[in-house]
């Protein structure tokens, strides 16, 4: 329980810096962006939050199923206008793997000239 | 007589996590199902099957989801908990810490810019007009399409001036526009990085981590584990980078 405590911190903590300071991102990505540093700095452990974190992850699609279901009522929007959704989603999407893939694979082709430092 | 039962918040609840162990079950038999696929066709054909409340099949939907929005409400955490595969991986591999910001950055502006302008050019060829009317609600499902469906659907929320019903049907659509972006590219995502002679773990992993979400993650995690660590990287990269530019984006909808 240590680690839904935690994160559902994190999200109440998103929560008041989103309203209270008026930061437009969601409350959940700033609790993310929270409990990431909290954890990079060590104020967190990984441990007791890794149980929790594990389970909300694994389950995730229980929690966006409900929405799957309720896009059924989107038929008529879905037929009048699949072209731009679908056409823009593969284009998209094609445009999205090449782009990524090729910068990657440009930036991490020469592997460093020094020997291997794994010391850190 | 059924119609007081289905109004119960316990009804969508019970119905959903049924039906989702169900799903897993006979995912562990038939692997190639998705268990996202075979817990919403369920659902949908159990709600099809009962007893119509008055007003159809979208009036029982409309009670499935009293104890639906309730599971929901649980996004804000599963996003929160983004935030453990982040901070893993990112030690795993922090070798190659800046190629991988920059590929995820440049993946992650592709997807948006690439994404509004198909919509734009598809509308107008389509329907000879400029984006308008129902082209909105579109084009907004399409900037975040490409990142994780939880923060997907809470981006989508953001945009100003929706009403309780508008932004209702729009994370409805993101939903589903999220899921179809994921199995499309987890699909069609490896094909074609081999045919762009992309062969190696961590540009493979980033590409699919950034177009594909967690459904790619899933894929990469299936074909070694450095293309998962760098897939999931990317995901909760493109997550984080996707919410902040969406934030000057949302004043364009006003």
């Amino acid at each position: 329980m240590l680690g839904f405590a935690i994160i559902l911190l994190c999200n109440l903590l998103g929560l008041l810096v989103q309203k209270f300071l008026g930061v437009p991102l969601p409350a959940n990505v700033l609790g993310m962006i929270f409990l990431t540093l909290a954890l990079f700095s060590g104020l967190v452990k990984l441990a007791w939050v890794e149980p929790a974190a594990n389970f909300l992850l694994r389950h995730m699609l229980l929690f966006f199923v409900p929405l799957l279901v309720g896009a059924v009522l989107l038929w008529p929007l879905l037929r009048a206008s699949w072209l731009p959704l679908v056409g823009g989603m593969v284009l998209s999407t094609l445009l999205t793997l090449a782009a990524t893939g090729a910068v990657a694979t440009a930036l991490t082709k020469a592997p460093p000239p020094a020997p291997e430092d794994d010391r850190a | 007589m059924t119609a007081p039962i289905l109004h119960e918040p316990l009804f969508g609840i019970a119905l959903t996590i049924g039906a989702y162990a169900a799903a897993q079950a006979v995912h562990r038999r038939y692997r190639h199902l998705h268990p996202l696929v075979l817990t919403t066709a369920l659902l949908l054909l159990i709600l099809w099957v009962l007893p119509q409340a008055q007003g159809g099949l979208a009036a029982t939907i409309q009670d499935y989801k009293i104890g639906g929005d309730l599971l929901t409400l649980l996004l804000g955490p599963v996003v929160v908990a983004l935030a453990i595969p982040l901070y893993k991986n990112a030690r795993h591999i922090r070798r190659h810490f800046t190629p991988i910001l920059a590929a995820s950055a440049v993946g992650g502006i592709t997807a948006m810019a690439s994404g509004a302008l198909a919509v734009i050019l598809l509308n107008r060829a389509w329907s000879g007009r400029p984006v308008g009317g129902e082209g909105v609600i579109i084009l907004q499902a399409m900037l975040p399409k490409s990142v994780t469906t939880p923060i997907a659907v809470g981006l989508v929320a953001q945009y100003p001036g929706l009403s309780a019903a508008a932004m209702e049907r729009l994370q409805s659509l993101e939903a589903a526009l999220v899921v179809t972006t994921g199995l499309f590219g987890a699909v069609v995502g490896p094909r074609f990085l081999r045919l762009l002679r992309i062969r190696r773990d961590v540009p493979l992993g980033l590409a699919l981590g950034t177009a594909a979400h967690g459904i790619g993650t899933a894929t990469a995690l299936r074909n070694s584990e450095l293309q998962g660590l760098a897939a999931g990287l990317a995901m909760a990269l493109n997550g984080l980078l996707t919410s902040g530019l969406m934030v000057p984006l949302y004043g364009l909808f006003k």
